[in-house]
């Protein structure tokens, strides 16, 4: 995966897509142990054209100049299918923004924090982030009151009722 | 260790133990080292998947018989 890294990393100081981090489970396996995935979830700031709309078509095209190959909705980076989903809602946004680096081999690369990938994956809904959200809960790798602001700002009191009635 | 599974609540614990054991230590990896388990859970799941379409061909075969 250190390749993989070191493709976006060049892509970001190209100026291709802006900030980015690491989402999804790949995330998570920083603060917990690892879980089956098939791919990693990079959440970055894409290029908007003045309508508004997201040009994928310039990153795409560089992807495939570093060796990326399209496959369905990934592109496989030295191995790795990648999923490039820009930052969609202000809470994704604000994850992004508050990323911290950490390092993989020597590589230094921003990943959200444990608050926000519960946040998100509240946000999200399904079992298997509900499931994810119990296991980073219960590692004691959350800031708690933390994520109860975020819970609050973004207004997911109600999918917060839900994962406390599944798992509180 | 053995354990009696006859007595369910001594397997019971033994099993919490072990998950718990378990669990500590895949958190105890670096994450390089999670990476890596990730990337080897991709082989171990196409081999998984290779047997289950195996089994399922020669299950369509034998009801052909």
């Amino acid at each position: 995966m250190k390749s993989t890294l070191e493709v976006l990393l060049k892509l970001r100081s190209e100026g291709t897509i802006g900030q980015f981090a690491i989402g999804g489970a790949v995330a998570a396996s920083f603060y917990i142990e690892a879980v089956a995935t098939e791919d990693l979830d990079i959440f970055a700031f894409l290029q908007v054209a003045p309508s508004g709309l997201l040009v994928l078509t310039p990153l795409y095209e560089r992807l495939k100049q570093l060796g990326g190959v399209v496959k369905n909705e990934h592109v496989v980076l030295h191995g790795w299918p990648v999923q490039i989903l820009p930052a969609y809602t202000p809470l994704v946004e604000e994850a992004l923004t508050a990323a911290i680096e950490q390092q993989f081999h020597e590589v230094v690369v921003p990943v959200i924090s444990a608050d926000y990938l519960c946040a998100i994956a509240l946000q999200t809904g399904r079992a298997k982030d509900y499931q994810r959200i119990n296991a980073l809960l219960e590692a004691g790798v959350v800031e708690v009151d933390a994520l109860k602001k975020l819970v609050h700002k973004y207004k997911l009191e109600e999918r917060w009722e839900q994962y406390v009635s599944r798992y509180g | 260790m053995s354990v009696d599974t006859a007595k369910f609540d001594a397997a019971l614990e033994y099993v919490v133990k072990a998950k718990a054991a378990w669990r500590k230590q895949a958190q105890s990896l670096t994450w390089e080292e999670k990476v890596a388990s990730i990337e080897r859970m991709w082989v171990r799941d196409a081999e998984l998947k290779r047997i289950r379409e195996m089994n399922m061909v020669n299950r369509i075969k034998a009801k052909g018989k």
